[in-house]
């Protein structure tokens, strides 16, 4: 960690807007993101999303408002990896943040050991890019940014050109390098299942946060109720939402789905 | 069309292991080489040397011709020009010259010897060892206020591009007919106005790419002028100088002994 190890808050945005030359993006961001936690952002497109995720990594200013990161290192994965990935060969395109930051030779080679080993892809040190999947290339994208050591990691669609397999294979190692490696993520998604394992989920619109929840379940509860435009709750979360409103435990989906049927026999008779 | 430029192969091997900026030196004299070698004896020899070589790196035969197969019309096109421009004793073919049949051939070989030097060297050294040779080589035009470090970068992303660029021309080519745009009937310029629904799509990609790898280059730390360190220390190591020295003693016997080429002659040449 690049700040001190007593931060309790990675991120915090006060009054953030942002405006293009054509078109206001931002109207006004308020957000404090806790450090460690897993943070969703979901949204129709053209709602601010990535406009967001520009500011939190310094690739824009904001127009008016402060935007601070509290000395935090932030990393940015954006939706297309084969466009992130500058070299051929995976352990060159990870090594190329660390050189950039002026590293010594064996703290490169240690920092492309722990990213590869963070996300389960040591096998792949020599491999070239241009044969990866598009999953290994997301890993490598991934990598290369946790080579950095960075501490916020904001993920801007970083999951959208995978299929289901690698998706979820993604998704289960971005929660290990959140509760693993206590590394503070912010995923930017219009899958609100990909949510799972947020803290806390909000809902873009316009440019500014129209919804605030504290998990994916919560937002697609309320999402059943009232329409939320370019929001997809998905069939799993649906689901998970039925249980709960039946009282039933949704930890384990085999189990709460036989609790399910007993529940249904019950009423029938 | 597939290129071999820039598609490294990952052997565990000595060729490998040696130095980029020693490969670049060799790569630059065998070229230079290859182009001076006249006797069939010597280009015989120059071949088993290369076969030789490639065997040591481990690249399957296979690497090597799909490096020469892009450039078959070249061979071609040089072979034919010489068989029929040279003047000299007529053949059975119009226009053909015995000395042209010659020349043609000899000229091919000197092509092909010369693309296999490239190709070997690009697909033992990776892209980013390359362009690091590269820089070293241009550091005395950073005096001259020459952005060096940026050209050697720009290569390196070029190198990483290009292939996909082909991948998105023939993405949106096979796109644009499924449209029902038809791409190949017609006269020049029709052909030409045809290729405009090509070509807008294309540059929408191309700087949709572009913005993205400006993003990623700016998040990985990466700004115009900065200090950058390196992964691999470059340092020449014994093995560098063995190879140096025996690829320069072998170049040199071939030009002077088997070719017979005076050091004033090549001096010219240089």
């Amino acid at each position: 960690m690049t700040g001190s190890e007593d931060i309790k808050t990675a991120l915090t945005l006060t009054g953030v807007t942002f405006s293009y030359p054509r078109a206001n993006a931002l109207a006004g961001i308020d957000l404090t993101v806790p450090a460690g936690s897993y943070c969703g952002i979901v949204g129709p497109n053209g709602s601010g999303k990535t406009t967001l995720a520009f500011l939190i990594a310094g690739i824009l200013r904001p127009t008016t408002g402060t935007l601070d990161t509290h000395g935090l290192r932030v990393g940015l994965v954006l939706s297309n990896p084969a466009n992130q990935i500058v070299s051929l060969v995976v352990e060159e395109d990870i090594a190329f943040g660390p050189e950039n930051m002026g590293l010594s030779g064996p703290e490169i080679n240690a920092r492309i050991d722990g990213a590869l080993k963070a996300i389960h892809s040591e096998h792949l040190r020599k491999a070239l890019t241009s044969t990866l999947s598009g999953g290994q290339l997301a890993k490598i994208a991934y990598a290369g940014q946790l080579a950095m050591d960075v501490d916020i990691l904001v993920l801007d669609e970083g999951t959208v050109m995978l299929d289901p397999d690698s998706r979820s294979a993604l998704l289960a190692q971005i929660r290990e390098l959140n509760e693993g490696l206590n590394k503070t993520v912010v995923h930017i998604t219009h899958r609100l299942e990909d949510l799972m394992a947020s803290d806390m989920v909000l809902v873009m619109e316009e440019g500014v946060i129209r919804l605030t929840a504290t998990s994916a379940i919560d937002l697609a509860d309320r999402l059943s109720r009232e329409e939320s435009p370019g929001i997809e709750a998905g069939p799993e979360l649906r689901y998970r939402c039925l249980l709960r409103a039946l009282g039933i435990d949704d930890g384990d989906l085999r189990q709460a789905t036989a609790l399910l049927a007993e529940h249904i026999r019950a009423s029938r008779t | 069309m597939k290129m071999t430029v820039g598609h490294y192969l990952p052997r565990d091997s000595v060729v490998h292991s040696l130095d980029p900026r020693v490969k670049l030196f060799l790569m630059a004299a065998g070229i230079g080489v290859s182009f001076n070698l006249e006797n069939p004896a010597s280009l015989a020899v120059f071949a088993l040397s290369l076969a030789f070589l490639t065997r040591l790196s481990r690249i399957p035969a296979k690497g090597i011709s799909a490096g020469l197969a892009p450039f078959v019309w070249l061979f071609a096109i040089t072979a034919m020009l010489h068989v029929f421009m040279t003047p000299g004793d007529p053949l059975f073919i119009p226009y053909a010259t015995r000395q042209g049949l010659e020349g043609g051939l000899r000229v091919g070989c000197q092509l092909v010897m010369a693309i296999w030097v490239s190709t070997l060297t690009t697909l033992t050294t990776t892209p980013l060892d390359t362009v690091w040779a590269l820089e070293w080589y241009l550091k005395p035009l950073k005096y001259m206020n020459v952005p060096t470090d940026e050209i050697a970068l720009a290569v390196m992303l070029a190198i990483r591009f290009i292939p996909l660029l082909f991948e998105e021309t023939d993405r949106v080519i096979k796109a644009q007919k499924a449209r029902g745009v038809d791409l190949e009937s017609g006269g020049p310029v029709r052909k030409v106005r045809a290729l405009i629904p090509v070509l807008v799509p294309l540059l929408h990609s191309v700087f949709r790419r572009a913005d993205d790898l400006a993003v990623a280059l700016t998040l990985r730390g990466y700004a115009p002028g900065i200090t950058r360190t390196r992964m691999k220390a470059m340092r020449i190591r014994f093995q560098d100088m063995v190879a140096l020295a025996l690829t320069s003693a072998f170049f040199a016997a071939l030009i002077f002994v088997v070719e017979g080429i005076d050091c004033q002659e090549m001096l010219f040449f240089v």
